[in-house]
């Protein structure tokens, strides 16, 4: 009997290096990592977690705890919706990195993140968890740099920003393991609070240490920024609220979710004020996410099982948002070798398919309807109208500083083309890449018109996690 | 490997005031040197000097993972140094050195060494005022030290090499520390994990960086 966390673990391990060898053909090496990924999601989805089943042939028994070392990892309920997301998104991805190649080393250390990922939702130890999504933060920096020579920056302050995050979990971990030796001696709730804060703040992003978010973006493959500003968000999230429900007395300082609050709404405002001015979609693309984590964030702060719900919802909506945008912002890299809009001109007649998916998929980070955005937009207005107009309001108009950001890229596309790539106004997109881009366009207009999909997932994550906290 | 057994129970007696000198001595190094060599060696002395710190902390054997982990980071940042070095040679650039000159006089060597004169009085402030629960006083500077002049060093530059040295600086400071609170061999050894990994992604985008502008002329070509 394979018990689920070594599977989860161990099997995209295996896969990696099997991945990496194959490289050089693309269809195969996306085919062998999407299928493991998607395989490993639909056990999470599908299989029970109390009782043996069979995986590939073999017998597994996904909730069936491992001890290494000392230390328990298990498969709970949430956890295996969560990785089940996780892996999904993450078929999804590698599949696509088949037609919009995202560069050598994405499947196979996409692989290794997502193992990296799974130890760091399964492991019950805050320390070993924190190091584990350390970890991944790492790993993830190969695919971040990729085969790019001019900048390093993405990567650079990704690692730095989640290793500047690892010290206050290390202390605060301490203190828990303290407290559960001996109550009586708990540390000032006041220092908890602090730890906790400085570290998620550092880890979601919220303003001022939201400076690796657009970094990445601009930096990082498009469809790898789908991928870490996705999985990673969960992953955290994740970690954050099952801390809670473990330690609840830590909710009797408000510090916590005061910043989420209020750095919450800083980071929507930092990102709708800062798209509307940008000269290029990586960094667009960036503050985008920010406006949409910001909005999380502040759902999150309510600490209610609506707010965590519509929290992850908003998860899964921007997953499909920047996958619409990234595919193709990356057809469009590829082709003009820039994602500045002084040198796009010409790529909407060029390429009017990645253009149409990189414009909407923009739009549907902010939140504009008929696209999936707009669904998880919508019930985080939704969520805080009455009690917190002004809230909404402000959320409202990050939606359209995003907006208008994308509308200027547009006009940019629609400019006529620069002078070294007139010679390329003759050539069409290739055949497989524009059904990938147009398949996906399919997906968030889908649905922004039935998103119960993700709202029930995010629904069966926040019931399974025992929300809301008391 | 009882060799570094033997070299950190030879240097015991300097662990203490003298090792905690020593390191605020490397640290300075890294920060306001330009000279890539000079800047790995003090990294790999400040690892040493660690080493004997975290003797007082943890069993010799955890302290001994401590210093075979720095001793091979350092060879991995020489390597990506001296092949940014060597290509960049090879194709007749005028920068020989993965470490370019400091990006503008704001931030040259005087106000580095400024810096880290801040980052003293920050430190003796610190110190005495909030000093780190479960370790010695004279570790708890240290672990002050390392964390602000990593810090500092961060903030300084956005070359991968300098930054990573930094990083690692601080992430040294950040053990000392944590070595204190908790000594088991499983936090250790994924602690040892995660700084080996970081070098080597510092390693990997030390190349990026600097080899990369060679790459994309000779693509031009």
């Amino acid at each position: 009997m394979i018990p689920g966390p070594l599977l989860l673990i161990v099997l995209p391990l295996i896969a990696a290096p099997v991945v990496y060898l194959v490289r050089r053909w693309t269809l195969i090496a996306s085919a062998l990592a999407a299928g493991t990924s998607l395989a490993l999601g639909l056990a999470c989805l599908r299989l029970p977690l109390d009782a043996p089943a069979t995986f590939l042939g073999r017998p597994v028994q996904l909730g069936q705890p491992v001890v290494v070392l000392g230390r328990e990892l298990v498969l709970q309920p949430a956890g295996a919706s969560a990785l089940g997301f996780i892996f999904v998104l993450g078929a999804v991805l590698f599949f696509l990195a088949w037609g919009i190649p995202q560069g050598r080393l994405f499947c196979p250390v996409g692989l290794i993140l997502l193992s990296a990922i799974s130890a760091n939702v399964m492991i019950r130890h805050l320390l070993f968890a924190v190091l584990a999504l350390w970890l991944a933060a790492l790993v993830a920096a190969f695919f971040i740099q990729g085969d790019r020579h001019d900048s390093v920056r993405g990567a650079l302050r990704y690692i730095t920003m989640h290793t500047l995050a690892v010290p206050s979990f290390l202390v605060v971990s301490w203190l828990f393991d303290l407290y559960i030796e001996n109550p009586d001696i708990l540390a000032p709730l006041r220092t908890f609070a602090i730890l906790l804060t400085l570290g998620f703040s550092i880890l979601l992003a919220v303003v001022p240490f939201q400076g690796w978010v657009t970094a990445v973006a601009k930096d990082a493959p498009s469809l790898g920024t789908a991928l870490l500003f996705s999985a990673e968000s969960v992953a955290v999230l994740l970690l954050l609220a099952s801390l809670l429900r473990r330690y609840p007395w830590l909710l009797d300082d408000p510090l916590l979710f005061q910043v989420l609050t209020w750095g919450g709404l800083l980071t929507v405002g930092v990102g709708g004020l800062m798209a509307l001015v940008q000269q290029d979609f990586g960094h667009l693309l960036g503050y985008g996410v920010l406006a949409d984590v910001g909005g999380m964030l502040m759902a999150l702060a309510t600490g209610s099982d609506l707010g965590v719900s519509v929290a992850l919802a908003l998860v899964g909506f921007r997953a499909v948002s920047l996958i619409v945008t990234g595919v193709g912002l990356s057809a469009i890299r590829r082709r003009t070798g820039s994602d500045a809009f002084a040198d796009v001109g010409g790529a909407a007649r060029r390429q009017p398919v990645a253009t149409a998916a990189l414009i909407l998929g923009g739009l549907s980070l902010a939140g504009l309807p008929p696209l999936a955005g707009f669904a998880g937009r919508w019930a985080l207005l939704d969520f805080f109208v009455p009690e917190h107009t002004r809230w909404c309001w402000l959320i409202f108009l990050a939606g359209c500083g995003v907006a208008v950001g994308y509308l200027r890229g547009l006009r940019a596309t629609l400019a006529p083309a620069t002078v070294e790539h007139e010679d390329e106004q003759t050539q069409s997109e290739p055949v497989i890449t524009a059904v990938m881009i147009g398949a996906t366009l399919v997906l968030t207009t889908a649905l922004s018109f039935n998103p119960q999909p993700v709202f029930s997932l995010a629904g069966r994550i926040v019931a399974a996690l025992g929300l809301p906290l008391p | 490997m009882p060799i570094f057994a033997e070299i950190l129970e030879k240097l015991s007696f300097l662990a203490g005031v003298p090792a905690v000198a020593g390191l605020a001595l490397t640290a300075s190094l890294i920060v306001v040197s330009g000279n890539w060599r000079l800047s790995l060696l003090a990294l790999l002395a400040q690892y040493i000097l660690a080493g004997l710190l975290f003797t007082r902390l943890l069993p010799l054997q955890l302290a001994q993972i401590k210093l075979y982990v720095g001793v091979l980071i350092c060879p991995m940042l020489y390597w990506a140094a001296r092949r940014v070095e060597w290509t960049r040679k090879r194709h007749r650039q005028p920068e020989g050195s993965p470490l370019p000159p400091w990006p503008a006089l704001a931030m040259g060597l005087p106000f580095r060494v400024l810096g880290m004169v801040l980052i003293g009085l920050a430190v003796y402030a610190l110190g005495p005022s909030y000093p780190l629960p479960q370790v010695p006083w004279e570790i708890g500077l240290a672990c002050y030290w390392l964390g602000l002049s990593g810090l500092l060093g961060l903030i300084l530059t956005d070359e991968p090499f300098q930054a990573g040295l930094a990083l690692l600086t601080f992430v040294t400071g950040c053990e000392l520390f944590y070595a204190g609170l908790e000594s088991s061999l499983l936090a250790t050894g994924f602690l040892a994990i995660g700084n080996l990994l970081l070098a080597v992604v510092v390693a990997y985008l030390t190349v990026a960086r600097g080899v990369g502008p060679v790459v994309v002329r000779e693509a031009g070509k």
